[in-house]
């Protein structure tokens, strides 16, 4: 009965502190334009082409990502169909002359990387077009593509700039293979700041 | 966990073991144990005498989260209220206390209200598991302390739960009722309530010092045997 009672006591004391979130970055395109995945749009639906590995480094970055939240923000899932996907994500160089409005670009040496936003105004029109492909053979090459994928599809699920700091994985040509704590803070506010672009096909 | 009166009589007398004032304290896990091997080895003396209830109700549960992402615009995480099934098991310790086994399911959905909208994270069992003790206030009612175990167990590996379900201690205290049916059954009823801080790792790792208090209610009709 007195370790009860102790622990009754010690209900009284108890104190809850939310974390501070200071460590995130500016993810908004030219500063203004910020999107993210609405809930009634979950999970978004990622098609992969099935070569170099790149579903399961898909499936990996979309863990990753998921991971920066607590409350279920942010779901992803790898589908079949191409045609109902909200984000395409091909083993191919980006088309010189596609239709979109802002490529947001990374190239290290062994592979490249870009992801197509499609912007008119308010409106996303979807789907996300996001290209990954081979520069250089050689044993970087995977991690290269593990690397790439998971900072493109970071521009796909909403960081639409790139980090200043060479520690993050959304850095222009990031080496950190991981999310970095302001990776994840600043995927993790932005799904909570109000958006001014929304989906659309 | 409730006892006619009449089950107290003289026989259980010659199950004291040890006198109130000669024992001493026993971690709960000791106790459980011994418990569970008394109950499953059940000789004939103490089968007589087990009370046995299932019970049938709701579980009210305080917050078990709460954060805030952007200033001003709280978040909170919340079990709701969910169907609960208890299933209990008790023996006499002295003519007026009995000692007992009581493991509560509960099953919800943990819910997110972010800023207004609300939105459901996954489902959410909770098993409860406690050893406690009992005594007589006035018939019908008997008041009950306890103390154990609660592990979360969530529909999916998601949000603050994507590490999986976490196992906490817990105490409680609570009133039963309990009315004959006949010569072998009764109707109980409980009342209990219960405590424990709320964690996950997911918490942990994204920085959360202090585990939240949370508190739940939970109120149950059944059957006692």
């Amino acid at each position: 009965m007195s370790l009860f009672a102790g622990m009754v006591l010690a209900a009284g004391c108890t104190d809850v502190q939310a974390p501070a979130r200071a460590e995130r970055y500016e993810w908004r395109l030219d500063g203004t334009k910020s999107f993210h995945w609405p809930r009634e749009a979950l999970p978004v639906r990622v098609w992969v082409e099935d070569t170099e590995d790149l579903p399961a480094y898909a499936a990996g970055a979309i863990a990753d990502w998921k991971s920066a939240f607590l409350y279920g923000e942010l779901d992803a899932r790898l589908v079949d169909d191409s045609t109902e996907a909200d984000v395409l994500v091909r083993n191919t160089t980006p088309p010189a002359s596609p239709v979109f409005s802002v490529r947001l670009f990374r190239r290290a040496p062994e592979c490249q990387g870009a992801t197509d936003l499609d912007i008119d105004g308010e409106l996303l029109q979807l789907p996300v077009r996001v290209y990954v492909s081979e520069r250089l053979a050689g044993a970087g090459l995977a991690a290269c593509y593990r690397l790439t994928l998971r900072h493109e599809l970071g521009h796909a699920f909403g960081i639409w700039n790139h980090s200043p700091s060479e520690a993050d994985a959304m850095y222009r040509d990031p080496a950190l293979d991981g999310l970095s704590d302001a990776d994840r803070q600043t995927m993790e506010y932005l799904y909570h700041f109000p958006p001014n672009v929304a989906p659309a096909r | 966990m409730t006892a006619g009166a009449g089950r107290l009589g003289g026989p259980a007398a010659r199950l004291y073991l040890t006198p109130m004032h000669r024992l001493r304290p026993l971690p709960p896990t000791r106790v459980a144990a011994a418990i569970v091997a008394l109950l499953a080895a059940r000789p004939a003396s103490l089968a007589a005498q087990a009370h046995f209830t299932a019970r049938l109700g709701v579980t009210w549960s305080s917050t078990l989260v709460e954060d805030e992402i952007r200033t001003d615009e709280p978040i909170t995480l919340e079990a709701g209220i969910a169907p609960t099934l208890v299933l209990g098991a008790d023996l006499p310790l002295t003519p007026k206390n009995r000692v007992g086994l009581e493991v509560a399911l509960a099953r919800s959905d943990a819910e997110v209200d972010d800023a207004g909208t609300t939105s459901t994270l996954t489902s959410l069992t909770t098993a409860t598991f406690t050893v406690g003790l009992d005594g007589r206030i006035r018939d019908p009612l008997r008041w009950r302390a306890a103390f154990g175990a609660i592990k979360y167990l969530p529909g999916e590996d998601v949000g603050v739960f994507r590490e999986g379900g976490p196992w906490r201690w817990v105490a409680g205290a609570g009133l039963d009722w309990s009315r004959p049916l006949n010569d072998r059954l009764s109707l109980t009823a409980g009342l209990r309530y219960d405590y424990h801080r709320f964690t996950t790792d997911a918490l942990r790792d994204q920085g959360f010092a202090n585990p939240e208090a949370v508190h739940r209610v939970a109120v149950t009709v059944g059957v006692g045997l």
